[in-house]
């Protein structure tokens, strides 16, 4: 073993792309995209929305080629972003044009429009089903009579729930209309601190859904933060819409899925109690205490994250800090990117040669003086 | 149907269906390209709920078009990276606003390709109506 830099290797590195490349490839079932798509959808909501990009094609192509890593995949997505050219920017779309296809608050029984389970895995038990490893027969989908529905389908069937709260005057009214501020867009331009929201909620929905459970259930346990009530967890299609180039009017060019939280914390319960003990008492305002709300958007269908996101997004909006982590948005938006995290962590096991060969002298040379000193 | 109805119905429509009747229309009608067709990046932009306020969500990939033909122009964007369909939809809006011979068949499309997307729209709801829960008081 020498402690000294070297070069070469090239053959080996041709040879160990050559395997990874034979890895994806080289199967009697080769992985085909729309299998991908079909049949893991969760993952690959996962990664188009890690990877910043809604494009299910590619999205599957970054899983199949990673091998199903989710961060190596969102890193590719992210790679490819940057070879196409920007066209634009849609109008922002609201939650209330969503065309709903999930819908359940934890904080009211009866809301307008009632519950929708939709398609959800939190009432199976969790067993495994041997019967998948054949081919099973189909599991007729409960459909109901398609001539007979309602106005149904419609996103003004699907009331908010905090609107419910802004009538109560429980929640402060939102402005009449969309702010004209232009987002920052951590795209274009490098972070700086203290950020904006809008640059902290796109940081958060680009955001590593395992980070962001993390530090979300670290908050919840105490360590800072701010949690509240869901008063409604959403999945849906979301409207893309742009303006016209010619007429100059709106235009929806499609639809994007993707799983909203609206987080109501404050009222009475207020005063929060930090892991040390102390108390928040940022939302206890005087006689009439009121809630504020909290939110979380994801790509497609990523509910622990959106509910995580609305956790650190409540964390951060904080005025009052406890000085916990959470609530540090450097911390926070730092450490819940997938690729800049992935990035560092794993860099350690490229060669270092050369820095650990100068630490090496570093240290021998430190032995020699001590033991220069202690012989006089 | 408006100029932003027929785009948003090209947008819905199949590709390949849409590309074969631009096919039909440009063996009577002549257009130059003049933007794209390109694919790139539209970022897709969510208004916050209690603030109103604006911010980058994601990107989708969207492919963009626009022709022209004497005075009349047709544009057209459609999610995804198929150019051959933006290309399309394109000339279809540019043979609309030039009252080509084959507008009754394009309009004909358009309503039926609005109907599909409206039929595979309901089918989804179909799927997840009755997950809707009905509430029961026990006393």
């Amino acid at each position: 073993m020498g402690y000294s830099s070297v070069r070469g290797g090239m053959d080996a590195i041709e040879h160990a792309e050559t395997l990874i490349a034979a890895q994806v490839t080289d199967s009697d079932h080769p992985v085909a995209l729309p299998q991908v798509t079909d049949h893991v959808e969760l993952l690959l909501d996962q990664v188009m929305g890690e990877g910043g990009v809604y494009d299910l094609d590619l999205g599957a192509l970054a899983v199949k080629q990673a091998e199903g890593d989710p961060i190596e995949a969102g890193f590719l997505l992210r790679a490819y972003r940057t070879t196409l050219p920007r066209v634009g920017y849609s109008f922002p779309s609201s939650g209330r044009q969503m065309r709903i296809l999930r819908r359940v608050s934890s904080a009211f029984r009866d809301i307008p429009g009632g519950q929708v389970l939709g398609r959800t895995r939190d009432y199976t038990q969790r067993l495994l089903d041997f019967t998948l490893r054949d081919t099973p027969p189909k599991t007729p989908a409960p459909i109901g009579d398609i001539d007979a529905l309602p106005s149904g389908a419609a996103p003004e069937e699907f009331p908010l729930v905090i609107d419910t709260l802004r009538a109560d005057g429980l929640m402060h009214e939102a402005p009449r209309r969309t702010s004209d501020d232009e987002p920052f867009d951590v795209t274009r331009e490098p972070l700086r601190f203290p950020s904006t929201r809008a640059a902290r909620l796109q940081v958060l929905a680009r955001g590593e859904t395992g980070a962001m459970l993390s530090l979300a259930y670290a908050g919840m346990r105490g360590y800072g933060g701010a949690h509240g009530y869901i008063a409604e967890l959403r999945y849906g299609d979301l409207p893309v819409q742009i303006s016209h180039p010619i007429t100059g009017g709106p235009v929806r060019i499609g639809w994007v899925p993707v799983t909203e939280c609206y987080q109501v914390v404050g009222g009475d319960e207020g005063a929060q109690h930090t892991h040390d003990g102390t108390e928040d008492h940022e939302h206890v305002q005087g006689e009439n205490p009121e809630y504020v709300v909290s939110y979380g958007i994801v790509v497609g269908r990523n509910e622990r994250k959106a509910i995580s996101m609305s956790i650190l997004d409540g964390s951060l909006k904080k005025a009052t800090k406890s000085g916990a982590a959470i609530e540090d948005e450097e911390y926070v938006m730092y450490h819940i990117d997938s690729i800049e995290a992935m990035g560092f962590v794993e860099h350690l096991k490229l060669p270092h040669y050369v820095d650990f060969v100068a630490s090496v002298q570093r240290t021998s040379k430190v032995r020699e003086l001590v033991a220069a000193a202690r012989r006089g | 149907m408006n100029r932003e109805q027929r785009l948003e119905a090209m947008a819905a429509a199949d590709a390949a269906a849409i590309v074969a009747l631009a096919d039909d229309v440009l063996e009577t009608f002549e257009v130059e390209v003049t933007r794209g067709p390109t694919v790139g990046l539209l970022m897709v932009r969510v208004e916050e709920p209690a603030d109103r306020l604006p911010f980058n969500f994601t990107e989708v990939t969207v492919a963009e078009a626009e022709v022209a033909a004497g005075e009349h122009r047709g544009y057209a964007m459609v999610m995804g990276k198929s150019m051959e369909h933006a290309l399309a939809a394109a000339v279809l809006d540019a043979a609309v606003a030039a009252e080509h011979p084959l507008c009754d068949r394009i309009d004909a499309f358009l309503d039926e390709a609005v109907r599909a997307d409206e039929r595979r729209w309901a089918q989804r709801w179909a799927e997840v109506a009755r997950t809707r829960v009905q509430f029961e008081d026990v006393t």
